[in-house]
């Protein structure tokens, strides 16, 4: 199990620098992988903003922190938080 | 005493935190949570609750018992699904954009099921089946059935509904598929006037049914179970 670590409060530009750290980064709204892509949330297919962030370590899963989608998460992945 | 609470404090820490640093602290503490994250002790979130939310709905015993019985992926998440949009709902916050992203992605039918879970269709459906699943097997069979004819066997009246047309509808439904039980729902003042003036329509009609009415503040459930 990981703990949470809210990043609510995070001020934009830190949050740009723990995304730059993960291989990422942000257009300024929307989160992009290193080919300058949004990265899409698997679960609703949608673009994930910077001021919506799931990520999960291991493979770096980023999704939408959205009730659907961490309800999906959950279900794939069982009790991991 | 209050209990301790990893993913409160885990949040209180990081908020705190961040704000306080300073421009030369935060290139460093970035690499420690990045650390920290590449070791998989900690995972970043935007809104903690959400989590929380989800996580609680685990715990009830409708969820155990339904996540106990049903494999199927896409019920099951429909099913915590609901949960979250009862929480929501219990809790006075909005649950429309989740109910938008259900149709998105689980169509109208989706959302019904989840709807179903919500209402508390599901737990006196289950009472109401305990009676003749006399086996496990009887019983995922009726959990699975209720969710996959959800269509065939469970109206939610909406305040635009017209009753004579909604009326025809249940009716028609009953004749042409006569399931053993059949659910008529209705949320809000208005829309439970309107169900209850259809479920009188349809006892004038139909007489091979059984109605039994469930109310709580918000929701008037009339349940028809077929006579033997």
């Amino acid at each position: 199990m990981v703990d949470l670590v809210s990043i609510k409060n995070m001020p934009k530009d830190v949050k740009v620098l723990l995304l730059k750290e993960l291989g990422f980064d942000s257009d300024g709204t929307f989160v992009v992988d290193k080919d300058g892509k949004r990265v899409l949330d698997k679960y609703i297919e949608e673009p994930v903003k910077i001021n919506n962030m799931f990520i999960f370590p291991g493979s770096t899963i980023i999704l939408d922190d959205n009730p659907l989608s961490i309800n999906s998460f959950l279900e794939e992945f069982g009790d991991v938080l | 005493m209050s209990e301790y609470d990893p993913v409160e404090s885990a949040a209180k820490g990081i908020t705190k935190g961040a704000l306080e640093w300073t421009k030369d602290e935060i290139g460093q503490k970035v690499k420690d949570l990045i650390t920290k994250f590449r070791n998989k002790d900690i995972a970043f979130v935007e809104d903690v609750e959400t989590i929380k939310i989800a996580k609680e709905q685990l715990s009830t015993s409708e969820w155990m018992l339904f996540s106990s019985y049903v494999k199927d992926k896409k019920l099951r998440i429909l099913f915590r699904l609901g949960l979250t949009l009862r929480r929501l709902e219990e809790t006075g916050k909005p649950f429309d954009d989740l109910k938008i992203k259900i149709i998105k992605k689980y169509d109208v039918e989706g959302f019904h099921i989840a709807q179903c879970v919500q209402s508390g269709i599901f737990s006196k459906y289950i009472g109401n089946v305990l009676e003749r699943a006399t086996t496990p097997e009887k019983l995922k069979f009726e959990m699975e059935n209720l969710f996959k004819s959800i269509e065939n066997t469970v109206v939610f009246i909406q305040t635009t509904d017209k009753e004579k047309e909604r009326t025809a509808e249940i009716i028609a439904k009953l004749r042409a598929n006569s399931p053993k039980m059949f659910i008529i729902s209705s949320m809000g003042e208005a829309t439970m006037k309107k169900c209850e003036s259809i479920a009188d329509n349809i006892m004038k009609t139909v007489s091979n049914y059984n109605f039994e009415l469930y109310q709580t503040g918000k929701r008037k459930i009339f349940f028809l179970n077929k006579k033997d």
